[in-house]
């Protein structure tokens, strides 16, 4: 959902984006659309997010520069990631283009600055010391190269030769192959640096060139030598506004720090964060605090409480910080910083995140956390509400619907409706956030609902139908987990499963409490709206399904009477004829065509058939083995390991292979509390197998030697669920099978060779290959 | 045995007559009975000190430490004698700008270890690594870091190299691939990696890597993030249900134990920050700690109010989780996993070398740990 939200955002703010946003939503959509079937149906059912958001990401002052680093390092992934434009870079081009009129191209600055060699620029050097508007010169067609040649700027083009010089020791090396840096060289530029600053006039180039022999000294890693560049240039050179100063404060900054005077750092690190853009995110990662005197020293550093402000912006934005102190901190020292809105919001995101998160919302966060929680939910309910009436802040309608949202998270939706009420007439309040408070108001509604009744599906009908309700993807899932919440408590747990999941997780386990509420609910007379939406699908009623699904569920117990009933009630016309479980094919195939189309059966009939070869079985007493080796066939094939495993489990999950010898038939499925059943035991197929063996013994060898085969199946998918199976699933080796688990391949072996059928199995059958041939 | 003295001599005094012949022929026959006495005694003696030989011969236990820390404290080789020890030489990291696997957090040279009897370079390689990387970068990866080991052990010897990564049964095959690589570069030298509880549990899974020995890493147990687990660290129940599949595991295994405290912060239910080396006597004995903290359980520490410590900013009802290993712990520890290690050979290495933590153990307890292996 916040992903969503995210690119949503993400395509409005970029240009190329905004103008064909529709047509990107459109194709994403169809390619969701045109993906295989199966995804869709294998994630049936309502996932439920980690946390549900309703707060209006426009609502952070997108455009801020401080966004990203008052809103965490999460939110410096999510949303600088996809904003991320290069400040240095940009802003830097910025100022030289302001330097010369804005009369040369971005791109012609950068290449000058960042890409022409030190020839080029030499070269440049001459052909403006010559001022010929006709003379050669490599950068010809550049334009800030033209501004420069014409006007013959020598100290501008000298100085980006010494900047082009300095540059290569001032960089990262390889990964893998960092050179020692020839600080000697350094040292002689630094000189170099020294001399040229003193023959230059330019206040703006002074302050360039201390800001390369700063860089030198740094990347030196001689911290004093930082600080003495600083302490003998700077006051040589006239305040001028340039990026340079913020720039060239923060390599003092980290000079000072690395000589351990981390308060002082910390202050100059506060005063770029504050008013550099450009390194604004060095700054607030490098601010470095860890004591409370430090702290003390830090503050007693500023000058302004607009700096001491800013010094508890920064703490405040600590990643997982309680901000709230801070918050009030900084709201005595200046109410209108902008800082103090994107903190209130941070800490509306954080709460929300807790509050309708899951492991809060399910109860699973200790007594004393939640405790803990709500009392802070408190405190800042308070502090929003004295900002907003106090309306000092910056925007005191953002204040006031915050409140409101915030009392929503608390639990008490009507003081929130109140509050919300109250803050669409405050003052200052535009079109977003009126769009915003509708939403706040809309889930205000929601929890609001409270007894499942007529008047409850009217509410819900108008909450569907509005706007609010279709701009935010989240509404859908907490209204579904809300209606859950209210059939739960008036104890219709049919209905509360279907208002979160579907039908489909419902068939991966056929819960039987659960298929008896759905059904009684269907035969309900006067259903009100949304028992009649839960029950139906595509118009039609569901109870066939459930029928269907309670057939299963007996059938997976092997109560073959309890099933045939179960599957009766499903109407003929909706039954489906596509199992053949009487097929005896050699190869175990999930998936393959039967050879067999005269023996394909629906449900029903195969719960018949099964008890008609019982009572046959029983009253043929010594011909009784064909039926006996049916019955087998019957019970094999509707296991997970044969042809027709969907007549008792209608979801047969692979990857339930990797599991089966947990001694277990119920596997954890994502987003389906009820997991996944399949139906594991062979030991029924086997016992009709071991009676149709031996009864045609003596009559009929090449029934029995089949009957034998499928025995041993039997056998080794018993070895298969047991715990001793360490066997890895897609291996090319065939299993180890313990002895006590191959007593029908050695019967196989040493009884049936003479037979037909044992040859033919020999040849198709690997397994009987392998197992016969040791 | 029937020995048969006095069967025969009560015979004779019941027919009161004994012949001299008779007399002698007793005698020669109790000689001869005494002497099978004692050449049986004899042999049972010798049967007992070839047994007794053969079930209590020691293993073969030396002790050992890893040191982890990016810059060398020289005074923590102050408590330490000549053991061998495990050196980290640096860290590689996938770097998502270049796609590629980046060293980090490097110790510069081997050179202040010079003085130790034995190093052994250690190699900190994330499991993203394996989970990212294309099969040719690894052959590059193999050379970065071969180059990168022979630059950074310049002034020093050593016969071993351990890789140490939480592989997984999805990373296996791009790391063991890794590790045969390695081989091939540094043939005269022992491979080692690091080997985890789980990964001999479910070696079936996760596989054997293809190296010389393992270590096998006997802490960092249970479930760090989780406030209700009591110690992440070691923990005993944690560890007997991990020791399964020993006798099947192909590799020699030294053991790594944990001397290393810390205290987690957990912050609305969920663990946000690590405090290395902070324990529960200093919470408890320092001054200005004491009114800042409400003990709530035996190892739970609330924060009273937003504060700084050990250079965090913490808050109001953070709650601090001590960790720590009590020698106690680490003798069960020892003694669970002696049953189960088959080698005769054995390194019980200790993690960490550090000036705090080797304040905590004195080096005699570290070395009767050690014995516990033999």
């Amino acid at each position: 959902m916040k992903t969503w939200k995210i690119l949503r955002t993400y395509l409005d703010k970029t240009p190329v984006f905004s103008r064909c946003r529709n047509l990107v939503i459109a194709f994403c959509l169809l390619l969701f659309a045109v993906l295989p079937y199966r995804i869709g149906k294998s994630d049936c059912g309502i996932s439920t997010p980690a946390h549900y958001s309703f707060v209006h990401l426009d609502l952070l002052a997108w455009q801020s520069d401080y966004a990203p680093y008052l809103m965490g390092y999460q939110v410096i992934n999510d949303i600088y990631s996809l904003q991320k434009r290069n400040a240095q870079y940009d802003d830097n081009i910025l100022e030289w283009r302001g330097r010369f009129c804005d009369i040369p191209d971005s791109t012609d600055v950068a290449q000058l600055v960042f890409q022409a060699s030190v020839d080029e620029l030499s070269n440049l050097r001459d052909a403006a010391a010559k001022r010929k508007r006709e003379g050669y010169y490599q950068l010809q067609g550049n334009t800030f190269a033209q501004v420069l040649q014409q006007n013959g700027c020598l100290e501008t083009i000298d100085y980006l030769i010494f900047a082009k010089t300095c540059q290569k020791y001032c960089v990262k090396g390889e990964l893998w192959d960092e050179k020692p840096k020839d600080a000697a060289q350094m040292f002689f530029l630094i000189n170099r640096g020294k001399t040229e600053f003193s023959r230059t006039k330019s206040p703006f180039l002074k302050l360039r060139y201390t800001y390369q022999m700063l860089r030198l000294a740094h990347y030196a890693k001689d911290y004093q030598a930082v600080l003495n560049v600083w302490d003998n240039m700077i006051p040589k050179i006239d305040r001028i506004q340039s990026l340079m100063n913020y720039w060239a404060l923060a390599h003092k900054a980290g000079a000072l720090q690395s000589l351990g005077r981390r308060a002082e750092a910390a202050y100059l690190f506060a005063v770029v964060f504050r008013y550099c853009p450009s390194k604004r995110q060095q700054a607030f990662e490098s601010f470095d605090i860890r004591t409370e005197q430090e702290w003390q020293e830090c503050l007693n550093f500023c000058r302004n409480p607009q700096e001491r402000a800013a010094l508890y912006a920064i703490r405040a934005s600590y990643d997982k910080a309680h901000a709230l102190d801070d918050m009030v901190e900084l709201y005595k020292l200046d109410p209108k910083n902008e800082h103090l809105d994107m903190l209130l919001i941070r800490e509306t995101l954080r709460m929300e995140k807790i509050m309708l998160g899951s492991d809060f919302r399910t109860g699973r966060l200790d007594s004393k956390t939640m405790r803990d929680m709500r009392t802070y939910l408190g405190r800042l309910i308070t502090f929003s509400k004295f900002c907003a009436d106090k309306n000092i802040v910056k925007s005191p309608a953002l204040w006031r619907t915050t409140e409101g949202y915030l009392r929503l998270l608390d639990g008490d939706w009507q003081m929130a409706l109140a509050t919300l009420y109250r803050a669409r007439k405050t003052s200052g309040v535009n079109n977003l956030m009126i769009e915003q408070i509708e939403n706040y108001v809309l889930l205000a509604r929601i929890m609001g609902l409270q007894i499942a009744d007529n008047q409850m599906d009217s509410t819900v009908a108008v909450i569907r139908a509005s706007r609010a309700f279709a701009s935010d993807a989240d509404f859908d899932p907490i209204l579904k987990e809300k209606l859950s919440s209210i059939f739960r408590q008036s104890g219709n747990i049919g209905a509360a499963f279907l208002c979160e999941k579907s039908l489909g997780d419902l068939e991966k386990n056929p819960t039987m409490y659960l298929v008896e509420d759905l059904i009684r609910l269907c035969q309900k007379q006067n259903k009100t709206a949304i028992e009649r939406e839960l029950t139906t699908e595509g118009g039609k009623t569901i109870e066939p399904q459930l029928w269907d699904l309670k057939g299963m569920y007996y059938l997976s117990r092997f109560q073959l009477e309890a099933a045939t009933e179960a599957f009766n009630q499903v109407p003929p016309e909706r039954r489906v004829r596509r199992f053949s479980p009487f097929a005896d094919n050699i190869k175990d195939c999930i998936r393959c065509p039967s050879s067999d189309t005269t023996g394909i059966m629906d449900k029903y009939t195969f719960a018949r058939t099964l008890l008609d070869l019982q009572y046959r079985a029983n009253a043929a007493l010594d011909q009784a083995a064909p039926y006996y080796y049916k019955l087998g066939l019957g019970y094999y094939n509707m296991t997970y390991f044969g042809n027709s495993s969907g007549l008792a489990d209608a979801f047969r999950d692979w990857r339930s292979w990797q599991r089966i010898n947990q001694g277990k038939n119920v596997f954890p499925v994502k987003n389906n509390p009820l997991g996944n059943m399949e139906v594991l035991d062979c030991s029924i197929a086997k016992h009709y197998f071991e009676l149709a063996r031996q009864m045609s013994w003596n009559t009929d060898r090449e029934l029995s030697a089949k009957a034998a085969f499928w025995a041993a199946k039997c056998e080794q998918n018993l070895f298969f669920i047991s715990a001793e199976n360490h066997y890895r699933t897609g291996s090319k080796l065939a299993p180890d099978l313990p002895p006590q688990y191959r007593t029908y391949f050695e019967l196989l072996k040493n009884h049936y060779s003479n037979t037909a059928f044992y040859q033919q199995a020999r040849s198709e059958c690997k397994y009987l290959s392998f197992y016969t041939a040791k | 045995m029937n020995y048969t003295f006095f069967e025969r001599s009560s015979k004779k005094r019941c027919k009161g007559r004994i012949l001299s012949s008779e007399r002698q022929t007793i005698f020669k026959k109790m000689r001869k009975n005494s002497q099978r006495f004692i050449y049986h005694i004899l042999l049972l003696f010798f049967l007992l000190f070839i047994g007794q030989n053969c079930q209590t011969k020691p293993r073969d236990v030396s002790m050992a430490f890893y040191h982890w820390k990016t810059t060398v404290d020289t005074s923590v080789f102050q408590n330490i004698k000549n053991e061998k020890i495990y050196v980290r030489l640096f860290d590689v990291d996938w770097d998502e700008e270049t796609k590629s696997p980046k060293p980090l957090a490097e110790l510069r040279s081997v050179e202040p270890f010079k003085n130790a009897k034995k190093i052994t370079p250690v190699v900190f390689i994330t499991n993203k690594i394996f989970s990212q990387i294309i099969e040719n970068q690894i052959d590059v990866l193999v050379l970065n870091i071969f180059d990168k080991i022979k630059k950074n052990t310049e002034g020093g010897t050593f016969d071993e190299i351990q890789f140490d990564c939480d592989w997984t049964a999805t990373t296996r095959d791009r790391y063991f691939y890794f590790l045969k690589k390695v081989k091939t570069l540094f043939l005269d030298k022992k491979i080692s990696a690091t080997i985890r509880l789980h990964q001999v549990k479910f070696l079936d899974k996760t596989g054997v890597p293809p190296v010389d020995r393992g270590m096998l890493m006997a802490y960092n147990m249970d479930d760090l993030d989780d406030m209700k687990t009591d110690n992440s660290i070691l923990n005993i129940e944690t560890l007997k249900s991990y020791l399964k599949n020993f006798d099947r595991y192909p590799l020699e295994l030294d053991v790594a134990l944990p001397i290393f405290n810390w205290g987690i912060v957990f912050r609305d239910g969920q663990a946000v920050k690590i405090i290395n080396n902070l324990s529960k006597k200093e919470l408890l004995n320092t001054p200005q700690y004491k009114t800042l903290f409400q003990q709530n359980a035996d190892n739970h520490f609330v924060l009273l109010k937003n504060q700084y410590l050990k250079g965090l900013y913490l808050f109001e009802n953070d709650d601090i989780r001590i960790e720590e290993v009590p020698l106690s712990n680490l003798r069960l520890a020892a003694s669970f996993l002696s049953q189960h290690i088959k080698n005769q050979q054995l390194t019980v290495a200790f993690y960490h070398l550090d000036s705090a933590t080797l304040q905590q153990y004195r080096y005699e307890d570290l070395e009767n740990i050690a014995h516990i292996f033999r």
